[in-house]
C-alpha cells in the first residue's frame, strides 16, 4: 500500500488560510449530473456540512476526500462562518486569506505574489494570498473583487460564500477527472 | 514547495496599494445605459432570456454564467438570428448583464463562436433525428427465417447469415472474445460497446424477418429469446476482429496511411475521425522542407515547454509519434514518464496536449491507486474500453505498481472481469503516460519508462507568460489536423528513407522495436539525443542502490571485507566505527538511530534481501557464507569480469542416451549394481572438437 498523503495536502492549506482564527468550515461537494441537457459542473444531490475549525479539521479533509472517491466534486469555503449550517455571506467571519479564482488567469509579476496555489485542473489555479491580520469580510471581498478583475480571474468567485476545490480532490468537471493539486508557496 | 522571496503573508494594505481600483462600470453599447435590444424579434419568455431574467444556475446557487450565455443564443438563434449577429449579441449580454464570462478576454471571440457552434450542432429548433443505425432498410428486402418446428443450429445457421450479409462495411466485430458494436455517445465520442442480449436481439431483428408457420399461415415475430442466447454465445462468428477505435490517420506496418474512415482489416483498427477532421493527404516521400515545416509546427504546440534536457524534448516527439505509428511497433511501448520539480509546471497540460492530438481527446485517467488490485482493475477496465491512450495522473511520491508494469511488457492483459468467474484476454497497445512532481519509480518500472523531465527553474513557474499560444489546448484542438499531418510526415519521411537506425541508440531492453521505429523516426528528423537521458532515470530510480554501492565500498575498506563476518558482529563493529556508520543506507541509519536490536534486524534482513545484487563497477555483491553457531555469517566479493553462463550445449553430453540404452539392454542386473554404474555418464561432456562432431 503507497500511503495517501492527500489528506495533508488538504489540512496544510486550511491551515494556512484559517489558522489562529475560530469558527466554522464549510464543505460542499455534488455529483455531476449526468442528464443530457446538464452543462459542464451542473451539480446533482448536493451536500453541504459544517465543520468546527479547527478542531474537526481532519475529520472534514477525510470526509471530502471520501466524496472525492465517490465520484463528487468536493469544495470548501474559502473562509469561516461565524454560524454553523450555512453559508450566507451576512454570517462570514473574519477573513484572514485573500482568494482568486484564475480561471486561466496569471497573477502579474508587480503584484504581491500569492501564497498558495492550487491547480483545479491543467492550466487553471486558484491562487491565495494569506494576511498578516484578519479582516473584516466585507473588505476582504472588495479587496478580492480588485484582485479578481485586476488580473482576469472568474468573476463569479470573489464574493463571500464562495467555495473552491480542495487539493487531493478529483475534478471531475471535466471530461476525465483531474487531481486537484497544489500548496502552500506552491 | 515553498518558494523563495514571497512572505508568507502579506499585509491587506500592502495589498491594496499594489492592485488597481475597480474598472468604472461601463455603459451598454447604445449609450442609453439601457439594455441594447435583441437583433431578432423574441416571444415574451424568449426576451425574458435575453434580459437574464431567467439565468441557469448551479446547485451552488450561483449564476451559471455560460450556461445562461448558451441559453440566450438558443433564445436568439431559433427565432433567426445569424451567427456574426448571435456572436456580436452575446458579447454584448456577457457584459451588460454583468457577467463578464469572457468579457475582456483575449479569446473571447472564439468562446462565443463555440456557443455558436454548439447551437448549429443541435439544429435549429429540434433536436437532432435519432438514427436506429444497424442496417437493414426496408424489411421487405430481408431473408426470411423461420423460427419455429426446426432445430436450434439450423435458425441460429441462418440468422449469422443474415448479420454476416449486412456486416459490409463492417458494424459488428469480436473483441475479446465477446461480440461488440462501435457507437456514438451523445458527444459524438465513439466507443466500443459489448453487445448484450438487447442489442443482439435488435440487430437481428434488423437483417432477417422472424416467421412463425402455422397450419393457417405465417406469422411475423421478434426474434426469440433462445435464438438471441444462442448467436451471443457461440464460440466463434464470422465478423471481423477489432483491436481499438481511432480518431487520428495510422500508420501500418508497411508504411502506408490509415485514413478512410471505417474499418481496416490490416490493422483491426477502425478510424473514426471526428466531425470536420481532415488530414489530407500525407506526401509518399517527404521532402527535408516539408520535414522542416512538420517540426516547426509541433514546436508550436510542446516547444515552448521547460524541458530540462535535449533528451527530454526529443522523447516528447517520440511520445506524440507513438499513438499515430503504433501499428507499426511489433512490440510493447515503454512508459512515458513526465515529470517535474513542482506543481504548476506544465506536465498535465503536457500531457493533454500529446493525447489531444493523438487520440482526438483527453486521455483515459488513472488516479496512481493505492492497492495493487485496484491497479489490475483499472487497467482491465480501460484495456477492455478499447483506451489508446492512458495517463497515471498527479502521481504522488513513489510509483510502484506490479500490475502496471506487467502490462507494459505485455501484449494481451489477461484479468478476471469484475464480479463474475470470467476472464477477459484484450490486446494492450495502448500509450501510457505518468506525470507527476519528483516520481520515485519502484520495483520494475524504472527499466520500464522513458523520461521527460520539466523545470522552468523558477519559483512560480505558473506565472510564466508571453506564450505563443496562451490557450494552448483550445489552439492544439482547432490545429489538431495539421498536427497530425506533421507528425505522419515525419514517419512517412523515415520510412521513404528505407527505414534508417538512428545512431547511438540506447538499448532499452523488451522496447527496442518501440525504440527502433520511433527512435529512427525521430533522429531522422534531426532531432538528436532520444533517450539521452535513460542513464539519469535508472540513477534516479536506483537511489537506494547507490546507497548500498557507498555502504559495500566503505565495508569493503574498512574491514577485511573477505572474512565472513556475522550480523552482530557487524553491527558492533558499525557501532564502533564512524566511516561505516556515516555510510549506512538511509533506513538502516535511521534503524541505527533508533535501537540496537532492532537494528541488527534490519541489517540481517536488508543483507539476505540484496544478496548477489552486484553494485558499482566492480560488481561488488553480498554474499552468504555459511554459519557459525547457528547465525548466518557474510562475506564480501567482487564479481570476474568475465562470466560463465551454462548453457544448453555446455551441459549436452552425446553418449549419454547409448548409456541410457545399454543401461536399458542390462536391465535390472545394472540397477541392482548401484549408482557406480552411472558415474561416468554423469560428467557432462565438454571435449569442443567432440560438439563439432556432434552438431
Amino acid at each position: 500500500m503507497i500511503p495517501d498523503a492527500r489528506p495533508e495536502r488538504t489540512t496544510e492549506l486550511w491551515a494556512h488560510l484559517f489558522e489562529g482564527l475560530q469558527g466554522y468550515l464549510v464543505t460542499f461537494t455534488g455529483q455531476q449530473s449526468d442528464r443530457l441537457q446538464a452543462r459542464p459542473n451542473e451539480l446533482d444531490g448536493p451536500r453541504q456540512r459544517s465543520w468546527r475549525w479547527p478542531e474537526e479539521k481532519d475529520e472534514a479533509a477525510a470526509y471530502l476526500l471520501d466524496q472525492s472517491d465517490a465520484r463528487r466534486d468536493a469544495y470548501f469555503g474559502v473562509h469561516l462562518f461565524r454560524k454553523s449550517g450555512t453559508r450566507k455571506g451576512e454570517h462570514a467571519g473574519e477573513v484572514q486569506a485573500l482568494w482568486v479564482d484564475g480561471d486561466g488567469a496569471r497573477v502579474p509579476r508587480d503584484w504581491p505574489q500569492p501564497t498558495a496555489v492550487v491547480e483545479s485542473s491543467p492550466g487553471r489555479h486558484h491562487f491565495y494570498w494569506r494576511l498578516t491580520r484578519p479582516i473584516a469580510p466585507d473588505e476582504a471581498a472588495q479587496l478580492n473583487r480588485r484582485l479578481c478583475y485586476g488580473m482576469g480571474g472568474d468573476k463569479g468567485k470573489w464574493g463571500l460564500g464562495t467555495v473552491l476545490r480542495a487539493p487531493g480532490t478529483r475534478n471531475y468537471k471535466r471530461e476525465r477527472p483531474t487531481l486537484v493539486a497544489g500548496g502552500v508557496g506552491a | 514547495m515553498r518558494s523563495v522571496g514571497t512572505p508568507q503573508a502579506w499585509d491587506p494594505e500592502v495589498i491594496d496599494q499594489a492592485i488597481p481600483q475597480l474598472p468604472k462600470a461601463v455603459p451598454s453599447s447604445n449609450g442609453t445605459g439601457l439594455l441594447n435590444e435583441p437583433p431578432v424579434e423574441l416571444t415574451h419568455e424568449a426576451l425574458r432570456v435575453w434580459h437574464g431574467e431567467k439565468p441557469k444556475t448551479k446547485a451552488t446557487g450561483e449564476i451559471n454564467r455560460s450556461a445562461s450565455l448558451v441559453k440566450i443564443g438558443r433564445a436568439i438563434y431559433d427565432a433567426g438570428a445569424t451567427r456574426p449577429a448571435i456572436v456580436t449579441a452575446l458579447a454584448e449580454r456577457d457584459e451588460a448583464l454583468g457577467w463578464r464570462k469572457y468579457t475582456g478576454r483575449a479569446d473571447a471571440g472564439n468562446r462565443y463562436h463555440e456557443i455558436v457552434d454548439e447551437l448549429e450542432s443541435n439544429g435549429r429548433n429540434s433536436r437532432a433525428r435519432m438514427s436506429v443505425g444497424g442496417g437493414g432498410g426496408k424489411q421487405d428486402n430481408l431473408p426470411t427465417i423461420i423460427v419455429n418446428n426446426r432445430q436450434l443450429p439450423e435458425v441460429t445457421v441462418e440468422a449469422i447469415e443474415a448479420l454476416a450479409a449486412h456486416n459490409d462495411p463492417p458494424e459488428i466485430f469480436v473483441r475479446a472474445g465477446r461480440l461488440v458494436r462501435v457507437r456514438e455517445d451523445e458527444n459524438g465520442t465513439p466507443e466500443i460497446q459489448p453487445m448484450d442480449d438487447p442489442h443482439v436481439k435488435g440487430r437481428l431483428a434488423r437483417v432477417a424477418n422472424y416467421v412463425r408457420t402455422t397450419e393457417k399461415g405465417e406469422t411475423k415475430v421478434i426474434p426469440p429469446d433462445w435464438l438471441v442466447k444462442d448467436v451471443g454465445q457461440l464460440p466463434y462468428w464470422p465478423f471481423p476482429s477489432l483491436e481499438a477505435v481511432v480518431e487520428a490517420p495510422i500508420m501500418r506496418p508497411d508504411g502506408t496511411i490509415f485514413d478512410t474512415p471505417g474499418y481496416d482489416p490490416e490493422t483491426k483498427l477502425y478510424y473514426r475521425p471526428g466531425e470536420g477532421f481532415e488530414v489530407g493527404r500525407i506526401p509518399g516521400t517527404p521532402t527535408k522542407a516539408d520535414t522542416r515545416d512538420a517540426i516547426s509546427l509541433l514546436d508550436e504546440a510542446v516547444g515552448e515547454f521547460p524541458y530540462e534536457d535535449n533528451a527530454s524534448a526529443a522523447n516528447v516527439l517520440a511520445l506524440m509519434l507513438t499513438p499515430l505509428v503504433r501499428q507499426a511497433v511489433s512490440g510493447p511501448v515503454p512508459l512515458a514518464l513526465i515529470d517535474k520539480p513542482q506543481a504548476g509546471t506544465g506536465g498535465s497540460l503536457l500531457a493533454e496536449t500529446i493525447a489531444i492530438i493523438g487520440s482526438g481527446r483527453t486521455a483515459e485517467m488513472l488516479g496512481a491507486p493505492r492497492d495493487e488490485e485496484e491497479w489490475r482493475k483499472q487497467i482491465t477496465a480501460k484495456l477492455a474500453a478499447g483506451a489508446t491512450m492512458i495517463t497515471v495522473d498527479n502521481v504522488e511520491g513513489s510509483l510502484y505498481a506490479p500490475s502496471l508494469a506487467r502490462a507494459l511488457t505485455a501484449r494481451t492483459w489477461t484479468d478476471r472481469i469484475l464480479g463474475r468467474s470470467e476472464t477477459v484476454t484484450v490486446s494492450q497497445r495502448a500509450t501510457w503516460i505518468a506525470t507527476g512532481n519528483n516520481i520515485q519509480l519502484r520495483g520494475d518500472l524504472p527499466r520500464r519508462c522513458i523520461w521527460i523531465r520539466l523545470d522552468a527553474r523558477e519559483s512560480r513557474p505558473w506565472q510564466r507568460e508571453n506564450f505563443k499560444h496562451p490557450d494552448l489546448l483550445g489552439w492544439v484542438t482547432k490545429n489538431r489536423s495539421r498536427l497530425v499531418r506533421a507528425l505522419l510526415t515525419l514517419a512517412r519521411a523515415w520510412f521513404a528513407a528505407g527505414k534508417p537506425k538512428a545512431p547511438d541508440l540506447p538499448r532499452l531492453g523488451s522496447f527496442e522495436a518501440w525504440a527502433e521505429t520511433v527512435g529512427g523516426m525521430v533522429a531522422f528528423a534531426g532531432i538528436p539525443d532520444f533517450l539521452g537521458n535513460l542513464a539519469e532515470l535508472y540513477d534516479k530510480a536506483d537511489a537506494g542502490g547507490l546507497e548500498w554501492e557507498a555502504f559495500l565500498y566503505t565495508w569493503w575498506e574498512e574491514l577485511d571485507a573477505s572474512k565472513p563476518i556475522t550480523v552482530a558482529e557487524l553491527s558492533k563493529v558499525i557501532s564502533n566505527n564512524d566511516d561505516l556508520r556515516a555510510a549506512l543506507p538511509g533506513d538502516l541509519a535511521e534503524a541505527f538511530d533508533k535501537s540496537a536490536g532492532g537494528f541488527s534486524r534490519k541489517l540481517g534482513t536488508a543483507l539476505a534481501k540484496r544478496a548477489g545484487t552486484r553494485y558499482g563497477e566492480n560488481g561488488m555483491h553480498i554474499v552468504r557464507a555459511g554459519e557459525f553457531r547457528r547465525a548466518v555469517r557474510w562475506k564480501l566479493e567482487l564479481s570476474s569480469t568475465e562470466c560463465e553462463f551454462v548453457s544448453l550445449v555446455s551441459l549436452y553430453n552425446p553418449s549419454a542416451g547409448k548409456k541410457l540404452e545399454d543401461k536399458k539392454a542390462t536391465g535390472a542386473e545394472k540397477d541392482s549394481t548401484n549408482s557406480q554404474t552411472h558415474t561416468q555418464a554423469e560428467t557432462p561432456h565438454r571435449d569442443p572438437e567432440a560438439w563439432e562432431e556432434t552438431f
